[in-house]
């Protein structure tokens, strides 16, 4: 209970320290914001000359694209700066949070929370909001909590993966890798409707780094789809247990690579 | 400043990546997971009904998406530069030496553009061709490119340098970084190319510089450009010229607004 107070009140400081660059602060928030109405766009362009891209209209997968940037913006929050642990590590920075009587991850966690990842969850939110409204989609109390649980499970899936490569990163100190960029490219998986990729990536996504849980899946139950590609339709509803294990496995990664790491020293 | 000296500054700048070159292969594998991802996007676009009376083929298009891999890996710039320089107020150090800023960086940015291109954009565009069948341009398309792609660099810079020298004014630039990122990936057509944009979007686009950076160097890789590869240089080139002046003006009022914040 003491260490939760204490949490508490480092995120309050650093919460505070962020809003010290108040003009910065509105301006990192409006950037990803148009950042990711960039994207959104691109696959307007696309849908709007081409037609459905894998049976899914523009609203749809930009209700896909809604969910997943709401997650990932929950995720960020609080583990993006994970995808930085190699930098973090090369100059000793991170040793600062060895030092502490507190758990490594969640101190750095709070202490480093991303607040303009706060543009995203809310934009996100938007998006989804809007494109539900386009498609009719009813709310209903269960649908609502469906939803929460889908962004607690996709917003874990997306936080493991941020957390694995950070892991590796204790292993490539030497040679420097940025594993944690890695992370990008993998996401952009989620962007569209996974139908449109080959079989082999669709596993991936499912069996392996499961991205296809973090929005895909449940999205077939609030849409009533049901393109599930070959897999059981049960597979919408199983986001939060695959979250759970994915984000247990790769914490541990994470606790094996902090027990291997000795500081550079710098 | 003297070109020799200029060639120095390239050089250093292409040895420092030496020190990177284990990233070499997880870059290259990294690229190549999002041509994949476009590849693939665009591959089930044009499975669409109707599609095949595009007069761009897929083809065409994946040879698009591997060129902008690589004109993306050769367009470089640390916009942090200036800012990370104000703040810690090395900025005085620099505006002391005896060179012109903007050049020493041109210079950095073009050492590290080339090491990029040759370590990370060209070897995708490989990858493409031998794992993705993505089509080679013509040898003669691939020349044309690369002029283009090298005044595409220059546009880049100064579109940069602009950004970047606003850190003089707000102290702070993340914002306009991503900003900047966020209008040059939808405006330049990189992505989709403006070919496939509503009429009205496309007249837009073609109006404004971005297309420069991206479109214009495009269509000569995938040689939908035919024989005016030589009218879109100079177009380019008609670019440029407001644009280094612009931003020689934007460099001296910025060197009048220099606030150091302390070391």
């Amino acid at each position: 209970m003491r260490n939760l107070r204490a949490y508490w009140r480092i995120w309050l400081m650093a919460q505070k320290g962020r809003m010290e660059y108040r003009l910065n602060f509105f301006l990192d928030i409006f950037a990803l914001f148009v950042g990711y109405v960039g994207l959104v766009a691109n696959i307007w362009l696309m849908t709007n000359r081409f037609g459905p891209l894998a049976g899914w209209t523009f609203t749809e997968i930009a209700f896909l694209f809604g969910t997943f940037t709401m997650s990932y913006g929950l995720s960020a929050y609080n583990f993006w700066q994970f995808t930085q642990l190699a930098t973090w590590l090369r100059t000793g920075d991170y040793d600062r949070y060895l030092l502490r009587p507190l758990n490594p991850v969640a101190y750095y966690a709070v202490e480093r929370c991303q607040t303009p990842a706060l543009g995203q969850v809310f934009g996100g939110l938007a998006i989804m909001l809007y494109c539900a409204k386009l498609l009719h989609l009813t709310w209903t109390p269960e649908k609502i909590l469906f939803v929460a649980i889908m962004l607690v499970a996709g917003s874990l899936i997306q936080a493991a993966v941020m957390l694995l490569s950070a892991a590796i990163s204790f292993w490539t100190l030497e040679s420097g890798g940025a594993w944690g960029l890695l992370y990008y490219p993998m996401r952009e998986f989620c962007f569209y409707p996974l139908g449109a990729f080959a079989r082999p990536i669709v596993w991936i996504a499912t069996a392996v780094i499961p991205f296809a849980f973090v929005n895909y899946f449940p999205a077939q139950y609030l849409l009533g789809k049901w393109d599930m590609l070959g897999f059981p339709p049960w597979i919408a509803f199983a986001s939060l247990p695959v979250a759970v294990v994915f984000f247990s496995i790769c914490l541990w990664c994470f606790g094996r690579g902090l027990r291997n790491y000795h500081s550079t020293g710098t | 400043m003297r070109p020799t000296v200029w060639l120095q500054f390239v050089k250093i700048a292409l040895l420092a990546r030496l020190a990177y070159r284990a990233d070499i292969v997880l870059s290259v594998f990294r690229s190549s997971l999002f041509l994949l991802v476009s590849l693939s996007v665009w591959r089930a676009l044009y499975q669409n009904p109707g599609a095949d009376q595009e007069h761009v083929t897929y083809s065409s298009m994946a040879t698009y998406v591997a060129g902008a891999t690589l004109l993306e890996s050769f367009l470089t710039s640390d916009p942090s530069y200036f800012l990370r320089k104000i703040r810690t107020g090395d900025i005085a150090g620099d505006l002391l030496k005896p060179y012109s800023l903007p050049f020493a960086l041109l210079a950095q940015n073009v050492g590290t553009g080339l090491w990029r291109a040759a370590t990370g954009g060209l070897p995708v565009v490989l990858v493409g061709f031998f794992l993705m069948s993505v089509p080679l341009p013509r040898p003669a398309d691939a020349v044309w490119f690369l002029a283009s792609a090298a005044l595409a660099g220059m546009l880049y810079f100064c579109f940069v340098l602009m950004i970047s020298l606003t850190a003089f004014w707000t102290l702070e630039m993340q914002g306009f970084h991503d900003l900047q990122w966020a209008v040059l990936a939808f405006a330049s057509g990189s992505v989709v190319p403006l070919w496939f944009m509503p009429d009205v979007l496309a007249k837009v686009l073609r109006a404004l510089p971005f297309q420069q950076m991206g479109f214009v160097p495009l269509t000569l890789w995938t040689g939908q450009a035919g024989d005016s590869g030589p009218l879109l240089l100079l177009g380019q080139v008609l670019w440029l010229i407001p644009m280094v002046g612009l931003a020689a003006l934007v460099w001296r009022a910025a060197q009048r607004r220099v606030v150091i914040q302390g070391g």
